[in-house]
């Protein structure tokens, strides 16, 4: 990585007595955006804490921007934090809670209600709502809420905890939107979420957590080549999958195959193929020579959740 | 056809002036149906105005072929809701739970105990079962809620949000679970959700609603072909290149933020798309038809409506 | 994943019908009151103080019988006595409706009624039982659940009712038969059961009313709130505006504060439905010398109620039972 790593761990370990939280682990994370996946009890929410300065590690090093965040105000500075919980104050109206806020982390009083107001645009919470109570807003303004909360002092790191959480399909391209451009604007963004699909297209670099320990880190390609191996698993739908499957077979590339031909999956197959290189050199000729029509031609071994199942297995 | 499993005509709902459903008339036949609508938009009225948690201000509702406002308790021996908040009673065990729900669709104590214990099997939950539900985590709570929804046998389940807060495995393991309700054991599936990836990969049919109306309601499939001539290119760099043989083409395509290229190629086959790609040397990884079909079908749907 | 795919199995067992399955929510009500801290203790306490009660019944019944062991225990040990219990057995052999019936009739009185007594204990158990009773399913949304199943709101809330007539059935109904019962035990003569019903005819009655009324109280406070402190400071500050007011109206000109107060309108429940001031009637004109007394000049005084004053008086329970009825109907509902 050409730029200094934001986060940088190493050796970290934490331990709730004789509970493990994480387990000696080391990773880089650099600027854009990262994806911090893992099942529950992986010790996702161990590290967020750690790096937001909320806990200590019992052992080993974990620095932001080449600081320990722990009772460090000059790198709590530098990050934006939007926890999972939705802590709000109910009875506090939108704008009146976020300028308080705004004061509190420094920003002058006279500049406050401007300040609040860009954000609050930025986060594209509906002017309408901005002078109700927030004890009345849905469970997506209040995502919007939270995050702009975290982003009112300008931060340099940005930690949302499942911020996609009880958002509509609108309101998820939205925050994914906020958060890209936020990543452009030089704002390192690291996301924990459970939706692996989203991720998959948001963050390129991702940090893979099981058990207290890191099982990947690294970019989604380099996760992808890591994975792939000598016999490739792929989805096809085609016109004729007999025939196909006779084609592959007779061309010695098909180790196996079973058909999920159903309604909704017609002329469905899932292949294992025996030379993934020759497969899709030679895949064109053969449907041609054939006249096979093919509709769909779909990796089962490359998406984030393919990764996932294999890594956490 | 077994009739349909829900019959809507003009049901209206009403908190004050604001019409949370406005004239809903619909008629669903048993599969899986997904629910789909911005944050807001009436499909969790809609459900429970169906199962008779909110009364409905006009119109007539029926489940299974009976009417709701009349006869709402005994069509409830044969339908199932998972609520999407908690609603589990403290203080209870997991099993002693999911049993005392059985007895309430009016299972004898004794079938009711054997099946609560066979559910949370399907379920998936182990010795869990033992403990009080106050402990559960978010997986545990969703397969509680799960298995108290289908424990009394229902020929339909309504199932909001249920794979809300789980994490990737579990999501996966609840969704196998919800798929094979339907495709194993004739169990009608209503499900909500705001992921339209979970909808897409398990109903057939998809009802998406916004302001209180129903815009679409339509077979996936149906949904899908409306989007054909579309498909999602995945290539190992070189986008540019591959963006100019695509145009030179013939075709409509874009770089997507992810690096993946969708194209506009209008033909009923990839085949030939393959082809020329392939005569100008890009092999591509993945080839998907309509992709992301049914969030486009979603938003479409939203904006020719208006947003407001 | 096959362990997922085989185990959901279609059942074609009988779909029992609505009062089975009200009845499963007023055990599961009362099986849920039962697991709260002390509740055992409470209830161990009523049925204690129904033994000591009917021992106490016991030993009054023996004294007609100069023949069992009591009598001559009492008779011979018991200096003080001596002479009471051959009078007394020879009252109730000369008239046995006074010597008896009436005698049982105060007794039960007090037992039903008094400030120490199975009511007190009752509400006790009321007090720990109501965070359990609605309140829970309020703040845990259980409501929702209840209402998606094959049962109405008003099934809840009979389910609900069921379960804390069960509870007061165990604290209060339950004790005060087995008092009358085990005082009856070993009766000397069976014409001793004959004497003895309207006593127990009055109990129940004051009883059953009583449970009717403190249960729909008890339901209407627990469905105010779906904190569980909040519930039970409401219960406890009914009980003590009670007191108050009953304290207030007293001692002040106002008398009819008093009605306000449940407590009293209770009493005035009670004393009409025992009669005791008939019973007092009765006795002055059979033996017309006893209640010349001041004690029972001022008794009498206190016991003397109009119909007016009962009706008022129920007036009052019905309206604070339609109150909780009304909080019931606005407040037990789903979301």
């Amino acid at each position: 990585m050409s730029t200094a790593p934001v986060i940088q761990a190493t050796e970290l370990s934490r331990w709730y007595g004789i509970v493990m939280g994480l387990n000696n682990i080391s990773f880089d994370i650099g600027p854009g955006l990262t994806g911090l996946v893992g099942p529950n009890g992986a010790g996702k929410s161990t590290l967020i804490k750690i790096i937001t300065g909320q806990l200590r590690s019992s052992d080993g090093e974990l620095t932001v921007f080449g600081l320990r965040p722990w009772n460090n105000p000059d790198v709590l500075r530098e990050i934006g934090f939007c926890p999972e919980d939705d802590a709000l104050p109910d009875h506090l109206r939108a704008r009146t809670w976020l300028r308080g806020l705004a004061m509190l982390s420094g920003i002058a009083p006279s500049a406050a209600p401007e300040h609040v107001d860009a954000i609050l645009d930025r986060v594209k919470l509906e002017r309408v709502h901005w002078e109700k109570p927030l004890g009345q807003f849905s469970k997506g303004m209040r995502q919007r809420v939270k995050l702009a909360q975290a982003l009112l002092h300008h931060p340099r790191l940005l930690v949302l905890d499942e911020p996609m959480n009880g958002l509509d399909p609108m309101g998820r391209q939205e925050v994914q939107s906020i958060l890209k451009q936020l990543a452009a604007e030089g704002t390192a963004v690291l996301i924990s979420s459970h939706i692996l699909h989203e991720l998959e297209t948001l963050c390129p670099e991702i940090l893979i957590l099981n058990w207290g320990r890191v099982i990947a880190s690294g970019s989604q390609l380099a996760l992808q080549r890591r994975l792939q191996g000598v016999e490739a698993n792929l989805h096809v739908r085609c016109s004729d999958p007999a025939r196909f499957t006779r084609v592959l077979f007779e061309a010695d590339l098909l180790l196996g195959f079973d058909s999920t031909d159903t309604a909704d999956d017609e002329g469905g197959l899932n292949l294992r193929i025996k030379n993934p290189n020759r497969f899709s050199e030679s895949l064109v000729d053969l449907l041609t020579e054939h006249d096979i029509a093919l509709h769909e031609l779909r990796s089962r071994d490359r998406s984030l959740q393919d990764i996932f199942e294999k890594m956490t297995e | 056809m077994a009739g349909a499993i829900i019959e809507c005509s003009g049901v209206t709902k009403l908190f004050g002036d604001f019409a949370a459903l406005n004239n809903v008339s619909l008629d669903v036949s048993p599969g899986t149906i997904g629910l789909l609508g911005p944050n807001g938009a009436g499909k969790s009225t809609l459900m429970k105005c169906l199962l008779q948690l909110q009364p409905i201000s006009m119109g007539v509702a029926k489940l299974l072929g009976r009417d709701v406002g009349s006869e709402g308790r005994e069509i409830r021996t044969r339908v199932g809701y998972a609520p999407e908040q908690d609603c589990l009673i403290s203080g209870m065990v997991g099993c002693e739970y999911v049993t005392y729900c059985a007895q309430l669709n009016g299972l004898p104590f004794q079938e009711a105990r054997q099946r609560a214990h066979e559910m949370l099997d399907f379920v998936g939950m182990g010795q869990e079962r033992y403990r009080p539900v106050d402990t559960y985590s978010t997986g545990m709570k969703q397969r509680v809620k799960l298995a108290q929804a289908i424990v009394h046998d229902p020929e339909m389940v309504f199932l909001d949000e249920p794979t809300n807060g789980l994490d990737p495995k579990g999501r996966e393991q609840i969704l196998q679970l919800v798929e094979s309700l339907w495709e194993k054991h004739n169990i009608s599936v209503v499900l909500s959700s705001h992921l339209l990836q979970d909808v897409d990969r398990i109903c057939g049919e998809i009802i998406i609603i916004a302001r209180g109306e129903v815009l679409v309601k339509d077979t996936l499939k149906n949904l899908k072909g409306r989007r054909a001539g579309f498909a999602e290119l995945v290539v190992e760099g070189e986008h540019q290149r591959v963006l100019e043989i695509l145009r030179a083409n013939e075709c409509t395509c874009e770089l997507e933020s992810n690096g993946h290229i969708t194209v506009e190629h209008g033909r009923e086959s990839l085949t030939p798309v393959l082809k020329f790609l392939r005569d100008a040397g890009v092999r591509p990884i993945e080839a998907l038809p309509s992709p992301n079909a049914l969030e486009e079908v979603f938003l479409q749907a939203l904006s020719t409506h208006g947003p407001d | 994943m096959a362990l997922i795919d085989s185990s959901y199995t279609h059942r074609d067992g009988e779909t029992r019908g609505i009062n089975y399955r009200r009845w499963v929510i007023a055990q599961a009500t009362l099986t849920a009151c039962l697991k709260v801290k002390g509740m055992r203790w409470v209830v161990w306490s009523c049925w204690i103080y129904a033994f000591l009660q009917g021992i106490f019944l016991f030993g009054f019944g023996q004294l007609m019988d100069p023949s069992s062991t009591v009598y001559a225990f009492i008779t011979e040990n018991l200096g003080l006595f001596k002479p009471i219990a051959p009078m007394f057995q020879g009252w109730a052999e000369e008239n046995p409706r006074i010597a008896i019936g009436m005698t049982y009739n105060l007794f039960f009185y007090i037992f039903t009624g008094a400030i120490v007594s199975t009511l007190t204990l009752s509400l006790v158990a009321l007090g720990m039982a109501i965070p359990r009773l609605i309140t829970s399913d309020l703040s845990s949304r259980a409501i929702t659940i209840y209402s998606s199943k094959a049962v109405s709101r008003l099934d809840y809330c009979l389910g609900k009712f069921g379960g804390v007539m069960l509870l007061l059935t165990i604290t209060w109904l339950g004790p005060m038969l087995a008092t009358w019962l085990m005082g009856n035990l070993m009766a000397p003569k069976i014409s001793f059961f004959w004497h003895t019903a309207p006593a127990l005819l009055h109990s129940s009655m004051f009883v059953l009313a009583g449970m009717i009324f403190l249960g729909l109280m008890a339901l209407g406070v627990s469905a105010m709130t779906s904190s569980p402190r909040t519930a039970t400071s409401i219960w406890v500050g009914v009980l003590l505006l009670g007191v108050v007011l009953s304290g207030i109206g007293l001692s002040s000109k106002n008398e009819w504060l008093q009605y306000l107060s449940f407590w009293f309108d209770l009493e005035l429940l009670q004393r009409w439905i025992f009669n005791i001031s008939g019973d007092f009637k009765e006795l002055s004109a059979e033996y017309p010398g006893i209640t010349e007394g001041d004690i029972f000049k001022q008794m009498k005084l206190r016991l003397d109620i109009t119909a007016d004053n009962v009706a008022v008086a129920i007036t009052c329970l019905s309206l604070l039972g339609g109150a909780a009825l009304l909080t019931l109907y606005k407040k037990v509902k789903p979301e």
